[in-house]
């Protein structure tokens, strides 16, 4: 099981003066169980493509595929298998807790559960189960207002009330930008648990590219509304030339292994993660004085 | 959709129009439109519309956002037309159910459409070739002598400016609210009256929410960069009348003239 | 006499109502003139409310703010304190107020009266100083975050500001706009010597200061240098603040018995220090 786009392209406005090309003949394939990240500059068509996943907008060329479903079906009779198909995508914009609009956030993540027309019993267990998840506990925040939660809890309702329709694949998109490194760290652990822990296949946008290597198990990588890379975090971060083309910088830790290189330390090529950095350094040190 | 509302837009550039004084554009937009309502024969319009059609071309405005801009009111457009091919009395062309469709009514239907179009643009024009700014500017300067009798013009022109510049900005939040709820299941197009404009509620309360929370962010901003009302406030660009602008009040005056006097002939 | 002065200053919202809240205790601080201070926290720290503090968009509820020998709080003083000192917010979007570039970095000067020639003087010299002249006459919706942030700083010189403030300016950028907004502010540090207040979650940026205030619960948790502040490792995480990459390795590596004794900050200095540990062994 998979989201599948076959050769998408997408034109805005198109036949008008101010018709733009914001995707270009992208094929890919986002298995069910994967942790990806989508990476590219401000303007490389990202938001576009994250607008296809569930069927928000449809390519003005070619076809996306959710569990082998079409989102945009030719006939009538397949519409509603295309509905169910895009719901199994969950979407969380960019500051997601801007869309809360309930008196309280028990009701505001239910409106998912509502619209798809579940019972009460059932709609109450999902938005128990989805603030669980995003660590609210229900006793204490079901009767608040949403609005009078700090930034960080807002974003948890939010994405809580993405859960709460139980997508099988979570896209989101920049989700700890604006965070403290507090917020950063626990909104990052607690989607990470829900990948592992609950088996959901994650999409996540960043400009952080450490977090990519320490996160995702792929990366998309975009540049001009193309497709450059989709490839493992390792792989992709090495290619100098790749990367310029995108317009993004190597992760931090990356650049600190390759100043350490520099100056004489000899750790390997591939050292891009934080805790490798400082593993592989003790080795070498423990490797000479051995 | 959404983003087919062009108003508010503007086109940087430098042809003539967009070099005329704007209480010049603002002035003489008033006197085309007060003769556009006036006249009713055909000559005249032809006038008229060949006249907007050499200031769209002139205008550098890209021909696709001129179309755009008549795209919401198409409806309308339709509407006022049909009622009145079928409301007005004369000579039958043909019958559908009982109401007669009648030359006379397409004549009017016509002129009703056009009249529209032609108001459209014009207005449309004036915003494209004139940056938001200096519209204000204008419309306060030919507010202000109102001051005396306790006009607010600066104040009115301040918010047409904040106004206008979050039209684009706000378009697309709505956009975005809207494909946010949809993503939770929300949908807009089926259902009873009752059950869309439930539907509304979604995207309204977001939707203000921001508002309030980018009027708060900008009040802050404006207070912090000194701004104080419109006393003792100097303008970069301070309006001034040039020799273009007296062409285009002269052209104005002789053109209207002479659709005066030909409409006047019998 | 410094450049601003805060004496103990509190500051507490909807005083006498349900919702009252103490957003400052009694802070006192001063900044010099031409310095470079860079003030973290994490969110409901106090930052924002002791950014407004500076040029008199909010008032304490006791104590006093002196800015450039004034006092916020006589009426009289306010425009001059806030052309001395200029704002940028953090969301790009909702600071700009005209509809062309050029028209929004001349709002301030139209507000406080400049006369039209030394407004386009202005304007054109503080386009040039953000590297933003070719997009004068560019509709703001078409210029990207670094560059909105870049006008809205262009929009301060203009009015010859003594002293950025800017709060959480970065937050809401992508990593090439906020290495433009910090190679700007750090080029007018530098060259203009404009005096600096850095408010950012970002420890690489806070790095780059000449002095880090760090605010917790509304109170002055340490005052010092970077090398100083990152020193206290331990401290800053219990606070819900974190050390740069490079200091955090190198505690790690401290840690697990290599001698670097030092507070390393950037990514050269352990480099340098590593070198020097490993070919001595």
């Amino acid at each position: 099981m998979a989201i599948e786009l076959q050769n998408v392209s997408y034109t805005y406005m198109a036949n008008t003066p101010m018709e733009r090309q914001a995707l270009s003949g992208i094929s890919l394939e986002i298995q069910e169980g994967s942790f990806t990240a989508i990476a590219g500059h401000t303007g490389s068509g990202k938001s576009t493509l994250l607008q296809h996943l569930n069927g928000l907008i449809h390519p003005t060329n070619g076809h996306v595929l959710v569990d082998g479903v079409d989102l945009q079906p030719k006939k009538k009779a397949e519409r509603r298998r295309a509905k169910a198909a895009a719901q199994q995508v969950g979407m969380v914009f960019q500051y997601p807790e801007q869309q809360l609009f309930e008196e309280t956030v028990a009701k505001d993540i239910a409106f998912g559960p509502q619209n798809l027309g579940l019972s009460e019993e059932e709609i109450e267990g999902r938005v128990r189960e989805a603030m669980e998840l995003m660590h609210l506990d229900y006793a204490t925040f079901k009767d608040v207002s949403p609005f009078a939660l700090s930034g960080g809890q807002m974003r948890r309702v939010a994405i809580a009330g993405m859960l709460a329709l139980r997508p099988k694949y979570l896209v989101l998109d920049e989700p700890t930008a604006g965070l403290d490194p507090r917020g950063r760290r626990e909104l990052t652990e607690t989607i990470t648990r829900l990948h592992r822990e609950e088996h959901v296949t994650i999409l996540f946008v960043s400009h952080n590219m450490d977090d990519i290597v320490r996160l995702a198990d792929r990366v998309v990588v975009l540049s001009k509304g193309r497709l450059l890379a989709y490839d493992t975090p390792r792989r992709v971060f090495q290619q100098d030339v790749l990367l310029e083309e995108a317009g993004l910088q190597p992760p931090e830790a990356f650049q600190l292994a390759a100043c350490l290189r520099e100056a004489g330390i000899e750790i390997p090529v591939d050292t891009m993660r934080e805790e490798e950095v400082v593993s592989r350094v003790l080795e070498l040190f423990r490797g000479r004085r051995g | 959709m959404l983003s087919d509302i062009t108003i508010g837009q503007f086109f940087p550039g430098d042809t003539f129009l967009h070099r005329l004084d704007p209480r010049t554009k603002l002035i003489t937009l008033i006197f085309f439109m007060v003769a556009i309502f006036a006249f009713h024969t055909f000559g005249i319009y032809a006038a008229l519309t060949l006249f907007t059609v050499i200031l769209v071309f002139s205008s550098n405005v890209p021909m696709g956002m001129i179309l755009r801009s008549i795209k919401p009111i198409l409806w309308i457009l339709l509407f006022t037309f049909v009622i009145h091919v079928f409301s007005t009395p004369g000579d039958s062309l043909f019958r559908l159910w009982r109401f007669d469709a009648t030359l006379e009514g397409i004549e009017r239907g016509t002129f009703i459409s056009l009249r529209l179009i032609l108001l459209i643009v014009l207005a449309s024009l004036l915003t494209f070739t004139t940056s938001p700014l200096k519209l204000t500017d204008a419309m306060e300067a030919l507010l202000s002598p109102l001051k005396r009798f306790g006009v607010p013009a600066h104040e009115l022109a301040m918010m047409m400016t904040i106004a206008l510049r979050f039209v684009p900005t706000l378009i697309e939040e709505t956009d975005r609210i809207m494909k946010a709820q949809e993503s939770r299941g929300a949908d807009f197009s089926e259902g009873s009256i009752v059950a869309r404009v439930r539907a509304v509620v979604p995207i309204l309360v977001p939707l203000f929410l921001s508002a309030f929370r980018r009027a708060d962010d900008l009040a802050l901003a404006m207070e912090a960069r000194c701004y104080h009302g419109g006393e003792g406030r100097t303008q970069m660009k301070a309006l001034c009348f040039h020799r273009l602008d007296v062409i285009a009040f002269l052209f104005t005056a002789v053109f209207l003239t002479v659709l005066t006097i030909l409409s006047l002939q019998p | 006499m410094s450049f601003i002065t805060v004496q103990n200053v509190s500051h507490i919202y909807h005083a006498g109502e349900e919702q009252e809240h103490r957003a400052l205790s009694d802070i006192s601080l001063s900044v010099e003139e031409g310095e470079f201070v860079a003030i973290l926290g994490t969110n409901g720290s106090g930052k924002s409310t002791l950014a407004r503090h500076i040029n008199g968009l909010l008032l304490p509820s006791s104590g006093h703010v002196l800015v450039d020998g004034m006092d916020t709080q006589e009426t009289e003083n306010i425009w001059n304190i806030r052309r001395e000192v200029g704002m940028v917010f953090q969301n790009p979007d909702n600071q700009i107020i005209a509809a062309v570039v050029e028209d929004d970095v001349a709002f301030g000067p139209e507000n406080i009266g400049m006369a039209p020639d030394r407004i386009r003087k202005n304007v054109h010299e503080a386009l040039e100083t953000v590297g933003m002249t070719h997009f004068r006459s560019f509709a703001p919706h078409l210029l990207s975050g670094g560059q909105k942030q870049r006008i809205a700083i262009a929009g301060a010189l203009a009015m010859q500001t003594k002293c950025l403030v800017l709060d959480e300016a970065t937050a809401m950028l992508d990593p090439r706009g906020r290495q433009e907004v910090m190679e700007t502010i750090q080029r007018l540090h530098r060259e203009a010597h404009i005096t600096i207040l850095l408010i950012t979650h970002f420890m690489e940026e806070a790095v780059k200061a000449d002095r880090i205030l760090v605010l917790n619960k509304g109170e002055v948790f340490a005052s010092g240098t970077p090398r100083e502040i990152f020193s206290q490792g331990e401290a800053l995480e219990n606070i819900g603040l974190e050390l740069p990459l490079a200091s955090r390795v190198a505690g790690a590596l401290a840690g697990q018995g290599i001698p670097l004794t030092d507070t390393i900050l950037t990514k050269e200095e352990l480099a340098a220090a590593l070198r020097e540990l490993y070919e001595t062994r």
